[in-house]
C-alpha cells in the first residue's frame, strides 16, 4: 500500500536539538480488584513522549489503550490496582496521592475525548465549564477567566466566542464541541495533551478541521500530545511515533513511519492489511482471523499466538518486547522489514 | 423561558378544574341529604324542603353546576352549611396549618434523602451504603400512623423532649412552633425522604458514571465541586421530580397526621366536613389543595427549567 | 427499463415537516451490482435506504423493484415482495431479537413468507450457518452469546434466508473493529458473488465503499451530487464536494490536504441555488442562484456543479 506520512520536516523542533521528555510510563500495569481476585487490563506498557511530538496509542476495543490515558490521567476507576512508573516533567506522579494526582490535571495534563457531547456538561454553560478550570487552576478572577476563556475560544476557530460562552452544549455542532473540548483542555496551559479517539465520533471533512486544529495547537503550545485511536492511517498522518497494543500488551513500538510501512509484528501487518486501502483494487481483504479475546481470557504466552499465521510451540511462551529492525517488536516471529 | 412558563401555567388549569368538578358530581350524586342532616332526626319534611331551597339543592344539577362556576370566579364559595359563616373565612383558618405541614415535612424529607443519598452513593458497597439502603426500604415499609405512634412514644412519652399532641401557630413563637410541628411533619415526611434517598442515590451513581464528570475531574476541579457542581446539577432532576410527587402525597396524606396529632389542619377539617354533608365547605377545601399543588407544581417546574436550559426550548 | 435492473429510483424525496430529508434521488442497479451511497451524517443516506425498503413512505418520487412499482403496492403485495428485499443494519445487537435463538432468527422468516416444509426450513437455516461461516452449534445459542461481528454474521444469514434478489446494507461494518470489518467485507463479497445478489450498500466510509461497490453516488443535503463508477469517482472525482470528501480521508494526501470549512448545514434550512455552496471552495454567484442541474460528464459519471458548464464551454 501506498501510505503518505505527514512530513515531519515542518516540525518546529529540529531533531538534532535535544528534545525534553514530557511523559515516560515504565512497565505500567493495571489490574481491576472485583469479587474473583485481580482482573488484569493491562500489562506491561512502556513508552515516553517529548514536547512537541505526538505519539498514537493504536489498538482495536479492549485492548487497553483507554484504561491506560485514564491509569496517566490519574482517572483511572477506584477498584484499579496500578503498577510500574510515570514521570511527568522529571517527576515520579505514579507514587503520588490521588489528591495530589488531582493537582496535576487540568495544569499539567489536558484530556480530549471522544464523544464531546457526552463529555461535555449538559447543564452548566460552556462558559461556566471553562472558568471554573480556569479560576480553580490559575486562581483567575471570574472577569478574568471570561476574557481568557473567550481568548481559547477565539484561538481554536470558534466564532462569536463571547456568545458561544453563554450557550449549552446541546446547542453546538459536532465540531464546534470538540473544539470546545480542546480549548477546555489547552486551557491551563499544560504541556502533555491525551486525546482518546477525538475525531472517531466526527464526519470525514469535520474529522480533517479538528486534527489539522490539534496539529497546530501541538506546534504552537509545544505540547506533548498523547493520541489514542483505532485508525492506523490517521496514525501515519498525524504521529511521529505509534505504541501498537493487543489485549492489555504493548506489541510493537517505534516511528509511526515504520510501524506503518514495515511493522514487525503480524498483528500490527494485520491491522494495516485488514483496511480497505484507497486505490489498491483488491478484491479481498486480509483479515486477522478470530476475534479479540476479551479481558480475562488471554491466552497463555503470546497473546496474538490462537489468530496468528505465524506461530508455532516458542509461542506458548511470553515473548519480549524487543528491536527487531527499526521497530520494537513483542514477537518470536517477527515479520523481515524491506531495509 | 418565558414562553415556557406560560405553557405551563395553562397546563396547572386542568390540574385545578378536574378534581373540583369530580368533587362536585361525587358530593351530589352520593347518598345522603345535607338539608336532613343538618336538621337532625326530628325535622319535618316542609322544614327538609325549605332548606333545601335556600341551598338550591333543588335546583336541577346543571343549573347548581354553573352556580358553583360562577362562586369560583367570583371567590365567593359560599356559606357553610354547618358553621353557617363564609367558606371563604374558614379555609384559611385551617389551610395555613396543612400548607406549614407540609412544607416542613418536605424539608425535613428533602433535606434527610439528599444527604443520605449522597452519602450512600459516595460510599457505594462500603458497611455505611448497606446500612442506608437497607433503613430506606424500611422507612418505605412503614405506614406513617405507625411511625407518628412510634414517634410520639419515642419523644414525647419517654423523653418527654415535645407535646403529644396540638399545635401552635408560628405568632406564638418559633420554638413553641416548632415544638408542635417536628414530630408530625418527621412522621408525615419519612416515607418521602426514604424514597428520596433511594432516588438520590441511584442518580447519583448513574451521573458518576457520565464522561463529563470524568471531564471535570481532568480538568483538575476538586473532588467537593465535581460532586457539589457538577455531579449535583443533574443528579438532583430525578429527586426534584420525586419532591413534587411527594409534595403532593403528603398534602393528602396530611390527614391521618393531623388526627393523631390532634392539628387543627385542613384534612381534619375535610372529613368532618365529608362527614356532614357540608357541600360548600368540602369544594372549598379541594379547591384549596389542587391550587397549592398546582402552584407547587410550577414551582418546581420552575427549578427544573433553571437547572436544565434544554427544557427551556421543548 | 433494462431486464437486468432490479431497482430503479427516479426523483425520490421525503420531507418530516419543515425538513426536506431526501430530494429528487435517482438512480439504478444492475442485477448482481452494488451501488455505494456515501455522505457524511445528515446527508439522506439512511433515509434513502428506508424509503427504497418503504419502511418510510416518500413524498415523491417511484420505487421501482424486479418491474414492480412499489410505492403502489398495497400492503400485503408489499409484505410479498419484502421477500426479495432484505435488510443488513449497523447495530447486529439492536436488529437482533435477544429472545430468538439463532435457530428461530434464520427459520422464521421462511414462516412469514411461507417458505418450504418445516423440516426444509431447518435445513435452510443449517446451511446459512456454514455460508457465513459459524458453527452448527450456534443454531441453539441467542444473540448475546456472540461477539459484534459473530452476530453481523447471523445478520446476514438471516437477510439470506429468503434467497433475496436485493439486500439493502445500512453501514453494517460500522460498529466493528476493523479485523472483523475485514472479515465482514469479505463474507459479504463472496455471497454475492455466489448468489448474484443485487446490493445496496450505504456508509461514511469512503474505503469501504470503494472496496464494496460498483457504482457510487456521493450525497449531501438529502441530494446525490455526484454518481458514476467506483474509479471515476475515485481516480476523477468531479465535484468538489467530492474531492473535498477524498482529500479529506486520512491517510489520502498526508500533509497537504484541502480542508472543507465549516459544518454540513442543517435540513430545516438548506441554502438557495446549490446546496454545498456555503462550503465550496469555488462557489460563485451563479451558485447561490441557480440551483446545478445533473450533467453528464462522460463513462458513465455525472454531476452537479455549474463549473462542470464552464469547463464544458471552454
Amino acid at each position: 500500500m501506498t501510505a503518505h506520512i505527514a512530513p515531519l520536516a515542518a516540525d518546529p523542533v529540529s531533531p538534532n536539538i535535544e528534545r525534553r521528555t514530557v511523559l515516560a510510563v515504565e512497565n505500567l500495569g493495571l489490574s481491576l480488584r472485583n469479587a474473583d481476585g485481580l482482573l488484569p487490563i493491562v500489562t506491561d506498557v512502556s513508552f515516553s513522549i517529548r514536547e512537541g511530538e505526538a505519539v498514537a496509542l493504536v489498538g482495536e476495543s479492549g485492548c487497553g489503550k483507554s484504561i491506560t490515558a485514564s491509569a496517566i490521567m490519574g482517572i483511572a476507576p477506584d477498584n484499579s490496582v496500578i503498577t510500574g512508573t510515570i514521570t511527568l516533567n522529571g517527576k515520579v506522579i505514579s507514587g503520588l496521592s490521588p489528591k495530589d494526582r488531582r493537582k496535576l490535571c487540568g495544569r499539567h495534563m489536558g484530556f480530549i475525548f471522544q464523544e464531546p457531547m457526552t463529555a461535555l456538561h449538559p447543564t452548566l454553560s460552556i462558559g461556566r465549564q471553562m472558568t471554573d478550570t480556569l479560576r480553580h487552576n490559575l486562581g483567575l478572577g471570574q472577569a478574568e477567566a471570561t476574557n481568557r476563556a473567550a481568548e481559547l475560544l477565539d484561538r481554536v476557530g470558534i466564532p462569536r466566542a463571547r456568545d458561544i460562552l453563554k450557550g449549552y452544549v446541546h446547542e453546538l455542532s459536532g465540531g464546534m464541541r470538540q473544539r470546545v473540548m480542546i480549548a477546555l483542555a489547552i486551557s491551563c496551559g499544560p504541556s502533555l495533551i491525551i486525546a482518546d479517539e477525538p475525531t472517531t465520533a466526527l464526519d470525514v471533512t469535520i474529522q480533517a478541521q479538528v486534527l489539522d486544529l490539534l496539529d497546530d495547537m501541538r506546534r504552537e503550545m509545544n505540547l506533548a500530545m498523547l493520541f489514542i485511536t483505532h485508525d492506523l492511517e490517521v496514525v501515519g498522518d498525524f504521529c511521529e511515533k505509534a505504541v501498537v497494543m493487543y489485549a492489555g500488551d504493548v506489541v510493537e513500538r517505534g516511528l509511526s513511519a515504520d510501524v506503518v510501512q514495515a511493522p514487525a509484528h503480524p498483528y500490527a501487518r494485520g491491522l494495516i492489511d485488514a483496511v480497505p486501502a484507497h486505490d489498491d483494487g483488491r478484491t479481498r481483504l486480509t483479515p486477522i482471523l478470530g476475534t479479540v479475546p476479551p479481558v480475562g481470557q488471554w491466552p497463555e504466552g503470546c497473546r496474538f499466538a490462537p489468530r496468528c499465521n505465524r506461530a508455532d510451540d516458542q509461542c506458548r511462551a511470553r515473548p519480549a518486547l524487543e528491536r527487531h529492525g527499526p521497530t520494537d517488536a513483542r514477537c518470536w516471529h517477527p515479520l523481515e522489514t524491506m531495509a | 423561558m418565558l414562553p415556557y412558563l406560560g405553557k405551563r401555567f395553562l397546563l396547572i388549569l386542568p390540574t385545578i378544574f378536574v378534581p373540583l368538578i369530580l368533587v362536585f358530581l361525587l358530593l351530589r350524586l352520593s347518598p345522603g341529604d345535607p338539608a336532613g342532616m343538618m336538621l337532625g332526626d326530628q325535622a319535618t319534611a316542609e322544614q327538609i324542603a325549605a332548606l333545601r331551597t335556600q341551598l338550591g339543592l333543588d335546583q336541577p344539577i346543571w343549573v347548581q353546576f354553573l352556580l358553583w362556576l360562577k362562586g369560583i370566579v367570583t371567590l365567593d364559595l359560599g356559606n357553610s352549611i354547618f358553621f353557617r359563616e363564609p367558606v371563604m373565612q374558614i379555609i384559611p383558618r385551617y389551610a395555613g396549618v396543612t400548607i406549614l405541614l407540609t412544607l416542613v415535612a418536605l424539608t425535613l424529607a428533602v433535606l434527610i434523602g439528599v444527604s443520605m443519598g449522597l452519602v450512600s452513593a459516595m460510599n457505594r458497597n462500603k458497611p455505611i451504603d448497606r446500612g442506608v439502603v437497607t433503613t430506606a426500604v424500611l422507612g418505605i415499609s412503614l405506614p406513617e400512623f405507625w411511625f407518628a405512634l412510634l414517634l410520639i412514644f419515642l419523644f414525647a412519652v419517654t423523653l418527654r423532649w415535645f407535646p403529644v399532641a396540638g399545635y401552635n401557630p408560628p405568632s406564638a413563637g418559633i420554638v413553641a412552633f416548632a415544638a408542635t410541628i417536628f414530630m408530625p411533619a418527621l412522621a408525615l415526611g419519612v416515607r418521602q425522604s426514604a424514597l428520596m434517598t433511594r432516588m438520590m442515590r441511584s442518580s447519583m451513581l448513574d451521573v458518576l458514571n457520565e464522561p463529563y464528570i470524568t471531564t471535570a475531574r481532568a480538568q483538575g476541579l476538586p473532588e467537593s465541586t465535581v460532586i457539589g457542581r457538577y455531579a449535583m446539577r443533574t443528579a438532583a432532576m430525578p429527586v426534584i421530580t420525586v419532591a413534587g410527587l411527594s409534595a403532593g402525597y403528603m398534602l393528602g396524606g396530611a390527614v391521618t397526621i393531623e388526627i393523631i396529632f390532634a392539628l387543627p389542619g385542613l384534612g381534619r377539617m375535610l372529613v368532618e366536613a365529608v362527614g356532614r354533608r357540608d357541600y360548600p365547605l368540602v369544594e372549598g377545601g379541594v379547591l384549596t389543595i389542587s391550587l397549592v399543588l398546582a402552584v407547587l407544581n410550577l414551582a418546581i417546574d420552575l427549578v427544573y427549567a433553571i437547572l436544565d436550559p434544554r427544557i427551556r426550548y421543548q | 427499463m433494462s431486464p437486468e435492473t432490479v431497482l430503479s429510483v427516479t426523483g425520490l424525496s421525503k420531507s418530516f415537516r419543515a425538513v426536506k430529508a431526501v430530494r429528487d434521488v435517482s438512480f439504478s442497479i444492475p442485477r448482481g451490482k452494488t451501488f455505494g451511497l456515501v455522505g457524511e451524517s445528515g446527508s439522506g443516506k439512511s433515509t434513502t435506504a428506508r424509503l427504497v425498503l418503504r419502511l418510510v413512505e416518500p413524498t415523491a418520487g417511484s420505487i421501482s423493484f424486479r418491474g414492480k412499482d412499489l410505492a403502489g403496492l398495497s400492503s400485503g403485495d408489499l409484505r410479498a415482495e419484502r421477500r426479495h428485499m432484505q435488510m443488513i443494519f449497523q447495530d447486529p445487537f439492536g436488529s437482533l431479537n435477544p429472545r430468538m435463538s439463532v435457530r428461530d432468527t434464520l427459520v422464521e422468516p421462511q414462516v412469514v413468507h411461507g417458505i418450504g416444509t418445516p423440516a426444509e426450513q431447518l435445513k435452510t437455516a443449517e446451511r446459512l450457518l456454514a455460508e457465513v461461516s459459524m458453527p452448527r452449534a450456534a443454531l441453539d445459542r441467542y444473540p448475546h452469546e456472540f461477539s459484534g461481528g459473530q452476530r453481523q454474521r447471523i445478520a446476514i444469514a438471516r437477510a439470506l434466508a429468503t434467497n433475496p434478489e436485493m439486500i439493502v446494507a445500512d453501514e453494517p461494518v460500522s460498529a466493528l473493529d476493523v479485523s472483523v470489518q475485514a472479515q465482514v467485507l469479505n463474507l459479504m463479497r463472496d455471497l454475492q458473488d455466489r448468489h448474484g445478489t443485487t446490493m445496496l450498500f450505504i456508509s461514511h466510509d469512503l474505503r469501504v465503499v470503494q472496496f464494496m461497490c460498483d457504482e457510487i453516488g456521493v450525497m449531501y443535503l438529502g441530494e446525490i451530487v455526484e454518481q458514476g463508477p467506483r474509479d471515476r469517482i475515485y481516480g476523477a472525482p468531479a465535484h468538489p464536494y467530492t474531492q473535498a470528501l477524498l482529500a479529506s480521508a486520512p491517510g489520502k494526501a498526508g500533509g497537504q490536504r484541502a480542508r472543507l470549512k465549516g459544518e454540513i448545514p442543517s435540513a430545516h434550512a438548506v441554502p438557495s441555488g446549490c446546496a454545498f455552496r456555503t462550503r465550496c471552495p469555488h462557489a460563485f454567484e451563479r451558485c447561490t442562484v441557480e440551483k446545478p442541474a445533473m450533467r453528464a460528464i462522460g463513462g458513465g459519471q455525472k454531476a452537479a456543479c455549474h463549473l462542470l458548464d464552464a469547463a464544458a464551454a471552454a
